[in-house]
């Protein structure tokens, strides 16, 4: 009998029972949706995840008085943090003396809220100080002008370099910005650059920031201090040297902070050396953990799912005893009909396969549908489905199915 | 005895399809041993028709079952046209009872689940026939028969004489030499049985080798020889 033949009957002796087939496949059917939905969601996760995270600058290491962690933050005494010195201008041209060192640039910034110019209006704009080479480090393209350079620093140049929604919102659409004068919290900057759109970090608009010199920030504001320079304070963005790894680099501005701030061997740092893959590591645990229990639920719902087949193909045997001594009478070989049943088993775990595969895609689909997650399941878990639900049918049909064909004919037609 | 060697004196050429020679069954139930069949030899011509009568529990049955290589003897030795088949296991088994014997049963066995036309297939299927000779063989059958419109009911839709018809159909599938009926007439009416008897003569002078177990005389009549068993030996 060739495949076609063996898949026919398999699929015509299903659908003579429909309601026992379609329950012992459930639990196939659950397994399979869970695999197919769990790694579609965890796709869309890390997916989301790398394009926030494009938009920062994946080298830069960011040094700020506390220590960032997304997902499971760690109980930390504000207190002490607060307490902590703050950060410097100075720490930053000492940081970038530094030989592993291409770049560090302070950064510190203050909302501004709505700007208006003339007719036009921008809302929640944010005003941020920065060094020369800030757009290294914070990953910025200039679309049109240029960044803000060290001439503008050492003068106190009232120049700034404004995001895409800035320019799109102050300024007409036929002219450009450049050269124009921007007004902000009463003090006028002439745009000498502007920058491509980045898009949203976390939640948070990027494209609404004015970037002046730092030097000429520190002119007309007061730097905060204490518990309000936690998280208003200076930020140094360091970008190490192109071939430097970024632990050699953050080792090396660890020692140099330490030193600055006087600690002691036995001392704990009392600044946050934040870089992405630090402030990824929880959330990369919360990811392995989520893989963990998608692996544990799928793998016991196939288990429950094999045993289920195993049993209603055991009860199947039993009721067809008298129909297999007569198959094997007329002809029919141990191998056939091994084959006979353990297609059977085979075809039940499939389509269980393939209904949970349509199911997962679907709740993939529905969550992407919904939410802002693109949950999107590979090509490889639709094989890993079907593989999976075929293995189990094999695994868990064989016992059955050696059992029917290891029966003896003369009893088994005798069976009543 | 004599007639046999007659028989095998005068036709010289005629092939001898089947030989026992000391076939003995034995059952061994736990704490009885119960011999089913006690030292029984037996030659077949081919195109005999042979009637196997006795009372129950004489043995009757088991002979079928080793003759259709459902069973194996326990001791002894059973030639299937010159082959050694009491030492056949599964596949080899398995292939003889699909090519070589067709047997018929008392119960009529077809699958319930299947159409008639289908379980006339099922030895085709078996010995690996494609679609089209399945086709083609299984149309010639019914209508041998004489069931060609009946083909797509299932048994319980068939009367018992058509239903042994189906089951006379599905036991010529691969066209063997020989036929076993194990009281092919015992669940049916005097009038089926009639019908039933002459499909299995002309089977008989087609010149297939025909073996029927039977305890109707009426029946035996239609053999040309008679075998009579009596606790597991030929009397």
């Amino acid at each position: 009998m060739n495949f076609l033949t063996v898949s026919a009957r398999a699929v015509a002796s299903m659908r003579y029972n429909k309601m026992r087939s379609f329950l012992t496949a459930l639990g196939i059917i659950i397994g399979v949706t869970t695999i197919i939905a769990i790694v579609a969601l965890l796709k869309g996760l890390d997916r989301t995840i790398d394009q926030e995270f494009s938009s920062l600058g994946t080298k830069t290491i960011y040094v700020q008085k506390m220590e960032l962690e997304i997902g499971l933050r760690r109980h930390r005494n504000f207190e002490e943090i607060s307490k902590r010195p703050d950060l410097t201008v100075e720490d930053t041209a000492a940081i970038s003396e530094l030989a592993t060192v291409r770049a560090a640039v302070p950064n510190i910034h203050r909302d501004l809220g709505t700007l208006t110019r003339g007719i036009y209006e921008a809302d929640e704009c944010i005003l941020t100080g920065i060094g020369e080479g800030g757009d290294l480090t914070g990953n910025w393209v200039v679309s049109e002008g240029r960044f803000v350079t060290a001439y503008d620093q050492r003068h106190r140049n009232m120049v700034c370099v404004i995001g895409s929604y800035v320019a799109d919102n102050l300024f007409g659409a036929e002219e450009s910005p450049l050269n124009q004068k921007l007004e902000a919290d009463g003090h006028r900057y002439v745009v000498v650059g502007v920058l491509e759109e980045k898009g949203a970090s976390f939640g948070h608009p990027q494209d609404n920031q004015i970037f002046i010199p730092v030097e000429t920030y520190v002119k007309y504001y007061s730097l905060p201090e204490g518990r309000a320079a936690v998280f208003r304070g200076i930020r140094i963005e360091v970008l190490p040297e192109e071939e430097v790894p970024v632990e050699t680099a953050v080792a090396d501005v660890e020692e140099l902070l330490r030193l600055r701030h006087g600690l002691r061997y036995y001392e704990d740092n009392d600044f946050g050396l934040n870089t992405q893959e630090s402030m990824l590591s929880s959330l990369n645990t919360i990811r392995s953990v989520l893989w963990l229990v998608m692996v544990g639920v799928a793998g016991i719902s196939l288990l429950v799912g094999g045993i289920g087949i195993m049993n209603i193909m055991l009860v199947s045997v039993a009721e067809r005893t008298r129909e297999i001594g007569i198959r094997k009478a007329v002809g029919a070989s141990d191998a056939d009909i091994t084959v006979q049943f353990l297609s059977e088993a085979v075809a039940l775990a499939s389509v269980g396969g393939v209904i949970g595969i349509v199911l997962g895609l679907a709740a993939g689909a529905f969550v992407s549908a919904i939410t802002p997650l693109q949950a999107a399941a590979p090509w490889w878990t639709v094989v890993l489905g079907v593989g999976f639900s075929a293995a189990v049918g094999i695994i868990f049909g064989i016992y059955p199915a050696r059992k029917a064909s290891g029966l003896n004919p003369i009893d088994a037609i005798r069976y009543e | 005895m004599a007639e046999r060697e007659e028989v095998a004196a005068a036709s010289p050429r005629v092939e001898r399809i089947i030989e026992l020679a000391g076939v003995s069954k034995v059952y061994d139930t736990g704490h009885v041993a119960v011999r089913a069949l006690d030292d029984v030899d037996l030659r077949l011509d081919a195109g005999e028709y042979v009637a196997v009568m006795g009372p129950s529990g004489s043995g009757k049955s088991t002979l079928m079952h080793i003759l259709g290589c459902l069973d194996t003897p326990t001791a002894g030795s059973y030639l299937l046209r010159g082959r050694e088949v009491s030492q056949y296991a599964g596949k080899r088994l398995a292939e003889v009872r699909c090519r070589e014997v067709g047997f018929v049963f008392q119960q009529f066995n077809l699958l319930p689940r299947l159409t008639a036309a289908e379980n006339v297939e099922l030895p085709l299927l078996y010995a690996g026939a494609s679609a089209e000779r399945r086709r083609e063989v299984v149309a010639d059958l019914l209508a041998k028969v004489g069931l060609s419109d009946r083909g797509h009911h299932k048994p319980n839709e068939l009367s018992g004489g058509e239903v042994q018809r189906v089951a006379i159909a599905r036991a010529l599938a691969n066209d063997p030499a020989i036929i076993l009926a194990d009281e092919p007439t015992g669940n049916l009416d005097s009038k089926s049985e009639e019908g039933l008897m002459r499909l299995l003569d002309s089977l008989n002078e087609m010149g297939r080798t025909l073996v029927v177990v039977t305890h109707e005389d009426s029946v035996a009549r239609h053999a040309r020889r008679v075998i009579t068993l009596h606790d597991g030996r030929v009397v």
